[in-house]
Order: C-alpha cells, then structure tokens, then sequence
C-alpha cells in the first residue's frame, strides 16, 4: 500500500526528468514496425484501452502516431523537446515503481497533441506520457509539477 | 458503488461515466476524522482533518489505481477525447507537416 496524497507539498519528487531531443531523430531508415507500449490503466478518459504501438514515420515527423490495438483510437504524439525548451516532469515514486524505471534513461516522455479543425495543433503538457523503454509499460501520468505545465500548449510554427 | 444502501443517489459524479453518459449511485455516509471507508478491499480512504471548509483526505491504494483530483482527471480526459483520432485524422495531419 503506498500513500497517493495528491498534493504536490505532501509527494516527494523521486526523479525529474529533463527532456532532451533523441539523439536518433533522423534513423537510416523509415521505421515502420512500431513499437509496443502496454497501458495496464489505460489512457484517462479511455481506461480500457490498453494495448497502443508507438509509429515512427518519416512523413509525420516530429510527431509519432500512437496507435490503439484495442479501439480505432489513436493519438497524435510528440516528445516534448520539440514543443518547449527546457520541459521537466516530477513523477511520484509511486509511477517510477510502477513502470519499473530504473534510472531515468529508462525513461521515455511523448505527450498527446490535438488537432484542432482550424489547422492548429495544442500539446498537452500537463499529461505527459512516461514509458519504459526497457519494458514498453506505459502510463499517462500527472506529474507533481502538473500546476505549473500546460494543458494545451499552442505548436509552433 | 453498487451496493444495497438506503441513502443511493441515482445521480453520481464518476468523472469516467459522465463522459460515457451514465452514472452509478452514489452511497452517501458519513465520517469523523481518522475515519475511512474501504473500497473493494484494496483501497482505504481516511478523513484526516477538518477544518472549515477544507477536508485532509489520505487514500491509500495499489500503485496500479490512479488517483488524482477530480478536476485533473476531467481536463486530462477531456482533452484525451478531443485528441483522438483516427486513419482519416493521421492522413490530415500529414498535409499539415508537410506545409
């Protein structure tokens, strides 16, 4: 049993991690295959949707496509060095022991972007995706520092 | 909660069924502080304090169980529901990258 008081002041930030731009954004080749991310919660609001595969594809770049196996439910995706500089989440203890993060580079971060029919696009910052990238387990999580990130952040052009 | 109770509500405020346009009961109870009220055996809710209008809740719960504040949940949802898409919306997107 862990104690999941939701105050930021009451939850001790177990890891913070600092998102940099992947070191292989441009690979060799179009990865088309994707790769496998089980939600064992599901998505917020889509709790039942569990099995997602996370598509690299060189014409949707710098966004990914994370595609629902359970529902034809996808999301837009992007990882958030690309949408703000210096982006860092807080996640509790009780998220890294879930995931089974062992140390931060096991950690991935992408966040959902929406597509708006006036042609924008927002990136929810506030929801962050963290995976492991060892093990594929994934969560859509609220950080500790959530008051403070935002919920639709307008993309750059 | 689906339990035989004389105060069930017809009206609840589960954030999840109110997307889905249906709702359970509400069992209404009441408790002192450092009281708590167990759910399905696995997750204890305690009153810590009170005072005025605020009250101190601790759950304890799996790791598994996402808790969160109720006004969270309903924007990170909220917004999960505008951002799905499908095939089609993949394809829209594409052209927008592209220019």
């Amino acid at each position: 049993m862990a104690c999941a008081a939701y105050d930021p002041n009451d939850c001790r930030a177990m890891l913070t991690i600092e998102h940099t731009i992947p070191e292989s954004t441009s690979p060799s080749a179009e990865r088309s295959e994707g790769v496998p991310l089980h939600f064992p919660g599901g998505l917020l609001g889509f709790e039942s949707n569990k099995q997602f595969e996370l598509i690299s594809d060189d014409e949707l770049k710098p966004f990914q496509w994370l595609k629902g196996l359970d529902a034809d439910q996808s999301f837009l995706v992007i990882p958030p060095a690309f949408v703000v500089v210096n982006y860092s989440v807080e996640i509790s203890d009780d998220d890294v022991a879930l995931l089974g993060i062992q140390s931060p580079e096991d950690a991935q971060v992408i966040c959902i972007a929406t597509y708006h029919p006036n042609e924008t696009v927002t990136v929810n910052l506030k929801g962050p995706i963290i995976f492991n990238q060892q093990t594929g387990k994934a969560r859509q999580i609220v950080p500790l520092n959530a008051a403070e990130l935002s919920l639709s952040h307008p993309m750059g052009n | 909660m689906r339990r035989n109770c004389r105060s069930l509500i017809p009206w609840g405020t589960n954030p999840r069924n109110e997307l889905e346009g249906e709702s359970n009961p509400m069992l209404v109870l009441s408790r002192k502080p450092k009281e708590s009220i167990v759910i399905n055996g696995n997750v204890t809710v305690s009153v810590l304090r009170v005072d005025n209008e605020n009250v101190r809740i601790g759950i304890e719960a799996p790791i598994e169980v996402p808790v969160m504040r109720q006004e969270i949940y309903n924007e990170i949802s909220q917004n999960n529901q505008a951002a799905a898409g499908s095939a089609e919306a993949k394809m829209k997107i594409k052209q927008l990258v592209k220019n």
